[in-house]
């Protein structure tokens, strides 16, 4: 993508970093996720997060690097006020999920494989339904749109209904969802999962640009490469708890490793052990 | 709670659900054109074969013509009955619809009706089958006019006349107006389809909105919106309730249209009588009593719109729903039968009933009985358990385990 995904201009009266320092957007302190399910009538309980704790600053993007079922989805749900924690609690711009949920949600933008589109309206009728449940002024949705859409180079679909656009044009209206209300905050969940080479790089040509803006941004991911080639700080998560936190450099030198992926298997066969 | 946002999802909810085929089929073709066809194409339909039976020839056997040659000569004068010769089985030739039925007049008949015994005509034929059950009733109209005769003929030789026979008469007299009678009569089956009508409206709406934002991932991203859980499960109901409604009032429309304009011009004067009652009915029925039951109808299709979200939410996938929803009509049909059934009547105990109590109203009302106190009664326990059924929706939209079960 050649042009720049993110509007110049508008400014979200949200978006200032209400309550705490522009150092630490988001802060989870001791988050934990129990799931109960249950089998011939027993119930069971996962515990898909067991006290993760981590912050993420202003400017950066904050990589959750784990395996499939490490617990990252959940993490970033709880982050995203989607899920409620069972115990512990996290600071998204200043407003703490629990309590100010609402508030948390004006200041997010989230994007993952798992949140579609409704089919059944156009590019354009979807992207507008979600800046007005974020309160932008009919004024600014107008021109907002405008400008996303010709930013994103998406007027020549954006009458189409959802269900008949292309994948890679499926990602660029999802991508103007979460920019409609220009939140403070990026949470990406695995974003590229499924998704071909160009769609792939559409969106990490978006991640990178929401960095350069200042955003807070939080992007999970299970491949390497991405991981190395995105994010400022690296989250490693494994069986639901945070096994290591730091730079790639510095993650490097702790550990003696060059290859991130041999440094992960370390990392996630070590804690395998511990655990058992 | 934010109402811009309500009205927010509402809009958006109500275009999409317009814009979903199958809601478009269910919702608005099928009241509109097939439950009427339905209705008057079975009464039409079972008009005509019923005519056509009682006019075309039936085969008959006549036994022992010799033994009361008057009453075999009357049986004769059946017009559209075809004499047979007996075949060796007869009940076997009448069991497998050969012959209609069989008269057999024992020896010795007219010799026992003159010594005052009580000779029994035998008539064989096959109960339940509407075409031997049609000759029958030919054979008894003629026998039964023919023992009339022999009884008066009987009168006269005892100086008695048949005013004898019935010293006094009984005199019922209907003090009901004849609009009044047949609404009560055939008035019983509107608020019973009108009901079906408001749960098939709200039915795919409501698994499309739920199980069906599941299945399709939108669920995640519209919670992840600043759209708050009690705003977006308002916004969806009042979706599912305005379609139920319209499906309530585009069907009943389409009845009105049907009764009083498409059958008498399509129809007319061959019109069977129970067509010919609906249609009877359909004109006289009283504004009031129509604007009454769509009053009535109101928190019935919240109660629906709740319960159906409820139970459709809880699905993983819109099959799911279908599976899990499927027993609602069975449920819903056995209150709302109740109104078409004859004895029962509107009281207050009746009227806290969910759904029988709208089912028993909507039948007074068609018939312009307004009972206020208890139409209030009605009103107001609908309300109470459309509430209670929304409060358990918003409450199924605020869990974790269920929004996202996998």
């Amino acid at each position: 993508m050649g042009s720049s995904l993110l509007i110049q201009g508008f400014r979200n009266p949200r978006s200032s970093d209400e309550g705490e320092p522009a150092s630490s957007v988001i802060k989870a302190r001791q988050l934990c996720k129990n799931f109960v399910s249950r089998k011939r009538w027993r119930k069971e309980t996962v515990e898909a997060v067991r006290d993760v704790s981590f912050t993420c600053r202003s400017g950066e993007i904050y990589g959750l690097l784990g395996a499939n079922g490490a617990g990252k989805t959940t993490t970033l749900r709880m982050l995203g006020t989607i899920l409620r924690p069972t115990s512990g609690t996290a600071s998204v711009a200043g407003f703490d999920i629990g309590s100010d949920a609402h508030r948390v949600r004006q200041r997010v933008g989230f994007l993952s494989t798992q949140t579609a589109l409704y089919g059944r309206l156009t590019a354009r009728e979807f992207v507008q339904y979600f800046g007005r449940l974020h309160d932008v002024s009919e004024e600014d949705l107008d021109r907002r749109v405008e400008e996303i859409f010709e930013r994103l180079d998406m007027n020549e679909f954006r009458d189409r209904r959802c269900d008949k656009l292309s994948t890679g044009q499926k990602q660029k209206t999802s991508i103007a969802r979460t920019l409609i209300h220009d939140p403070p905050v990026m949470i990406f969940d695995e974003p590229t999962a499924g998704l071909d080479v160009l769609a792939q790089r559409t969106i990490l040509a978006f991640v990178r640009e929401c960095r350069d803006r200042k955003k807070t941004v939080i992007f999970s991911t299970h491949v390497m490469s991405e991981a190395e080639k995105l994010c400022d700080r690296l989250g490693i998560i494994h069986s639901g708890r945070l096994v290591a936190e730091g730079t790639i450099g510095e993650l490097r030198q702790k550990y003696a490793m060059d290859d991130l992926e041999d440094l992960f298997v370390h990392l996630v066969s070590q804690n395998g052990k511990e655990a058992a | 709670m934010n109402w811009r946002n309500i009205i927010n999802v509402y809009a958006k909810e109500l275009r999409d659900t317009l814009r979903d085929r199958r809601t478009i089929i269910w919702s608005i073709v099928f009241p509109v054109l097939f439950i009427p066809g339905l209705m008057f194409g079975m009464i039409g339909i079972s008009a005509k074969v019923m005519k056509k039976a009682s006019g075309e020839s039936a085969p008959v056997v006549l036994i022992g013509e010799q033994n009361a040659p008057e009453l075999a000569r009357r049986i004769r004068g059946i017009e559209r009955f075809a004499f047979e010769e007996a075949p060796e089985d007869l009940d076997a030739a009448v069991g497998s619809k050969q012959i209609r039925a069989a008269v057999e007049i024992p020896p010795e008949f007219e010799t026992a009706l003159a010594n005052g015994e009580q000779p029994a005509l035998l008539i064989r034929f096959h109960s339940g089958e509407f075409k031997s059950e049609s000759a029958v009733s030919d054979i008894r109209r003629v026998a039964t006019d023919y023992r009339q005769e022999l009884v008066e003929a009987k009168l006269v030789d005892f100086g008695l006349g048949a005013k004898d026979l019935e010293p006094f008469i009984l005199k019922p007299q209907n003090v009901a107006s004849q609009e009044q009678v047949i609404a009560r009569s055939a008035g019983g089956i509107v608020p019973y389809v009108i009901i079906l009508m408001c749960l098939v409206g709200a039915m795919f709406p409501a698994i499309d909105l739920t199980a069906g934002e599941k299945e399709r991932g939108t669920m995640e991203t519209i919670v992840a919106s600043s759209v708050g859980r009690t705003e977006l499960v308002l916004g969806k109901f009042l979706t599912v309730m305005t379609t139920s409604l319209s499906t309530c009032v585009l069907s009943l429309a389409s009845l009105a249209v049907t009764a009083t304009v498409i059958v008498p011009r399509l129809i007319g004067a061959e019109a069977s009588g129970d067509m010919k009652e609906f249609v009877a009915m359909a004109r006289s029925v009283d504004p009031m009593g129509i604007l009454g039951l769509l009053l009535l109808i109101l928190p019935l299709t919240m109660l629906f719109s709740a319960v159906l979200m409820s139970v459709a939410l809880f699905a993983r996938s819109y099959r799911e729903a279908q599976q899990y929803i499927g027993p609602l009509p069975a449920v819903v049909i056995l209150p709302a039968m109740i109104g078409l059934l004859p004895g029962t009547e509107l009281s207050f105990k009746t009227a806290m009933i969910p759904i029988t109590g709208t089912s028993l109203a909507g039948k007074e009302l068609l018939a312009g009985a307004f009972d206020w106190s208890i139409l209030t009664v009605i009103f107001a326990s609908s309300c109470v358990y459309a509430l209670i059924a929304l409060t358990i929706t918003v409450r199924q939209f605020r869990r974790e385990e269920v929004l996202f079960r996998a």
